[in-house]
């Protein structure tokens, strides 16, 4: 068995099992700059839409 | 099992012609110096039968890891492809895997195709499912239990312990997991989840002290409201549109008390608009107040009180320089006369002047007449001493005497008249300057008195009134503004009342000004007392939330990654703990250990494997451990899952690079005992540029070998290959 599906073997939750296949299509893809670049482009949208937030929330006060 | 018969290369890294290299001993020995290609070869093999799976940092091999000139490249600098063959024996008969790349163009130049032993070929996505049936092991495994890599070697000798764990991972094959964790590690999830929550708190705590000051404002205001006479109850809407409508009452009361119109004013529709509303009480307040007749009046007398000042002022100034110049000029004619008795003296010292220039042009043609005479008498009568009949004295030349005499008492003369002449110039020259002194006065006072006269005609005019020279225009303007003074006064008293009304209109828009600030501060702090029911403060709330979500995945995820990296060291390390017991006391022969076991356990700080070597008593050897014993801890681990994956392994061949490293003569002799018992079941191919290796290799095993030396290694021409029975 490879790590991919052993490790796919230990997950229980499908939101986790979605996680580990985009990781590891990252990793075959670039390695590990390319997981890097995946998890932090996904926090990256977060972030922005998230300050965006506060700027309005901050407008409010 | 599988094994190698053949490899032709061509074009692959140190390699530019094509090389054949046969296996059809069980022992190979590929032996040289330094960069003579010997790892090519094994690389080759390696290559042919894993393709890109092989190259950077997937294969877990750090030289492999690099890009551009740094890269570690498939096709040799020389050639534009490379192509290795390679001749596997199974049971079934012989196969044929032939892989190429051309170099530069990606993907497409990249080929694989496999012969199968009936002939038949397969090409393309075929092949790689072929040849994953043919030799069932993947490439991790390969590299922990088929080929040992001289960098895991030297890894492991040259590392500090704290790292020796990460090299031990490789050993097992385990650098997918590491490499994970490590991309994971490098992203900004926890640091960004760590910002997010920071942001979140200095969020609440603007909320907080915004809250903190509109609530002190707001008591302010409270407090000053108060002070103008409105009870808590009052601090409402209702009160405030209230006394909207009374203000409006009040200025239409006003306008009607200056018998003006006013413009129609509706209250405020809400509070909210009571800014407006007092902006137009105040603005029509001001057009009444302008437009009502006393102010009206009081403005007019104000200017005219204003203007009549001003015109005194500028009198009063013009017959202070007028009466200044006017006695500058009588002085003057005191001291010097008037214009008349200045030209009268002027003229007799022209006249004087003209009778000296009159004698002195006499005296000349006379004193010519009598020299003449002088000179006539000298040519008629020679000179003899005879007396003087002027002054008496016996003389020698009487003529010359005579001309001598009257010649001194004509230049007496004349400078006698010279210097009267000079007197009355000058006397002239300072009549003339009085005279022009007397001019430029008199001109001053004509032109004081002009505008003093201009003046005088101004305040008339202003007056409408003739001023006679007898009138004193000071005291008439006087006079005047203390009419107008008294009129304002008048205008004054009369529109206090109606200031006081004024007065009360404004401290009413003031009252509802305070008002409004109560509401407005009320309605401020509701908003942000609210604000967590507001959309956007649960959005926020959400995005954490998934951001949370995302870090408690992604650790779980860690968690479950290190948990399988961890199983997997566990059973490989079981499986082959007795076989690396057994190499690692065979090879170090170290009377020391009886006993050498590994454990492998999770690091209490990173959650990743740690490896920990014990001998019989349990104790570390590690750091006691000398670069030979490392090393030969290293190929233990190696021989340990090679013999472990024993028989049910579907190849069956080692490829052993540099294994000897570090290690001393008699641990070589071992090492080679050792590589002769595997011989018994697996074909063994080594590479050595250790001379003692090569001939321990030659000497010691007892198998059936072929020799291959390889030497002279050129860029454009490659290694040359000599092949010993």
């Amino acid at each position: 068995m490879t790590y991919k599906e052993k490790v796919q073997n230990e997950i229980k939750e499908e939101k986790l099992r979605n996680l580990w296949q985009e990781i590891c299509e990252s990793y075959e893809q670039g390695g590990v700059e390319q997981i890097k670049s995946t998890l932090n482009s996904r926090i990256g949208k977060i972030k922005k839409d998230y300050e965006k937030l506060l700027e309005n929330l901050e407008k409010m006060i | 099992m599988l094994k190698i018969k053949k490899v032709e290369i061509e074009g692959f890294r140190g390699f530019t012609q094509k090389t054949s290299i046969e296996f059809d001993n069980p022992v190979t020995l590929l032996y040289g110096g330094n960069h003579q290609g010997k790892s090519s070869v094994l690389n080759a093999i390696e290559w042919c039968l894993y393709g890109d799976e092989c190259i950077g940092e997937k294969s877990g091999i750090r030289e492999r890891v690099g890009i551009g000139e740094m890269a570690w490249r498939v096709v040799n600098d020389n050639s534009e492809k490379a192509q290795v063959k390679l001749k596997i024996e199974g049971e079934q008969g012989i196969f044929t895997i032939t892989r190429a790349e051309a170099k530069g163009k990606g993907k497409k130049g990249k080929s694989i195709k496999i012969s199968l032993p009936d002939g038949t070929e397969k090409k393309a996505d075929e092949t790689d499912q072929e040849i994953a049936r043919l030799i069932r092991v993947s490439f991790k495994d390969f590299a922990t239990t088929v080929y040992q890599h001289q960098e895991t070697i030297h890894d492991f000798v040259m590392q500090k312990p704290s790292e020796q764990s990460d090299v031990m991972d490789r050993l097992l094959g385990l650098s997918d997991y590491r490499n994970i964790l490590d991309g994971i590690k490098k992203s900004d999830v926890l640091k960004v989840q760590k910002e997010l929550t920071e942001e979140f708190n200095k969020l609440q705590i603007r909320v907080q002290e915004t809250i903190y000051i509109r609530q002190k404002d707001l008591d302010d205001k409270r407090g000053k409201a108060k002070e103008k006479g409105l009870s808590e109850e009052e601090l409402n809407e209702n009160k405030l549109l209230e006394l909207a409508k009374s203000t409006i009452k009040d200025t239409t009361d006003f306008a009607r008390l200056l018998g003006l119109t006013t413009t129609a004013i509706s209250p405020p529709s809400d509070w909210k608009n009571t800014e407006s509303f007092i902006n137009e009480i105040k603005k029509e307040c001001n057009r009444l107040w302008a437009e009502s007749p006393e102010v009206k009046e009081q403005s007019e007398k104000q200017k005219k009180r204003s203007e009549m000042l001003s015109l005194k002022n500028q009198y009063e100034s013009q017959h202070k320089h007028f009466k200044s110049k006017k006695k500058e000029l009588q002085d003057f004619e005191r001291e010097n006369g008037n214009k008349d008795e200045i030209d009268n003296k002027l003229r007799k010292a022209f006249e004087e002047i003209e009778a000296i220039d009159e004698e002195i042009k006499q005296t000349s043609p006379k004193a010519k007449l009598i020299e003449e005479g002088i000179s006539i008498l000298e040519s008629a009568a020679p000179s003899d001493a005879e007396i003087c009949p002027l002054c008496g004295e016996k003389v020698s030349n009487l003529l010359e005497h005579l001309r001598k005499d009257w010649e001194e008492k004509i230049k007496a003369q004349v400078k006698e008249l010279k210097k009267r002449q000079t007197e009355l110039d000058k006397k002239k020259t300072d009549f003339e300057r009085l005279k022009r002194e007397h001019v430029r006065l008199d001109e001053d006072t004509q032109r004081e008195k002009e505008r003093l006269k201009e003046a005088i005609n101004n305040i008339s005019e202003f007056l409408n009134k003739e001023l006679g020279v007898r009138d004193d225009p000071t005291a008439i303007l006087y006079i005047e503004i203390k009419k107008i003074d008294s009129r304002l006064k008048e205008i004054e008293d009369a529109i206090k009342s109606k200031q006081s009304k004024i007065d009360a209109i404004l401290e009413k828009t003031n009252i509802m000004n305070l008002l409004y600030d109560v509401l407005l501060l009320k309605d401020k702090l509701e908003k942000i007392n609210q604000i967590q029911r507001t959309d956007e403060y649960q959005t926020q709330e959400k995005i954490r939330t998934d951001v949370s979500n995302l870090v408690r995945d992604v650790e779980e995820l860690s968690k479950i990654i290190k948990s399988c990296m961890l199983k997997e060291a566990e059973e490989k390390i079981d499986s082959a703990r007795s076989a690396i017991d057994y190499y690692f006391r065979r090879i170090t022969n170290n009377p020391a250990f009886q006993k050498f076991n590994i454990k492998v356990e999770e690091d209490k700080r990173t959650g990743v494997n740690f490896y920990i070597f014990e001998d019989q008593d349990g104790k570390r050897p590690v750091p006691v451990l000398s670069q030979g014993d490392l090393n030969s801890l290293a190929l233990s681990i190696f021989l340990g899952l090679a013999k472990t994956s024993g028989d049910s392994h579907p190849l069956g061949f080692v490829l052993m690079d540099d294994s000897s490293q570090s290690l001393d003569s008699q641990q070589k002799t071992r090492l080679v005992e050792i590589l002769n018992e595997l011989s018994n079941i697996k074909n063994i191919i080594v590479s050595t540029m250790d001379t003692d290796m090569q001939q321990l290799l030659k000497d010691n095993i007892t198998k059936v070998k072929t020799i291959y030396k390889l030497s002279d290694w050129a860029p454009d021409s490659g290694p040359k290959i000599s092949k010993e029975i």
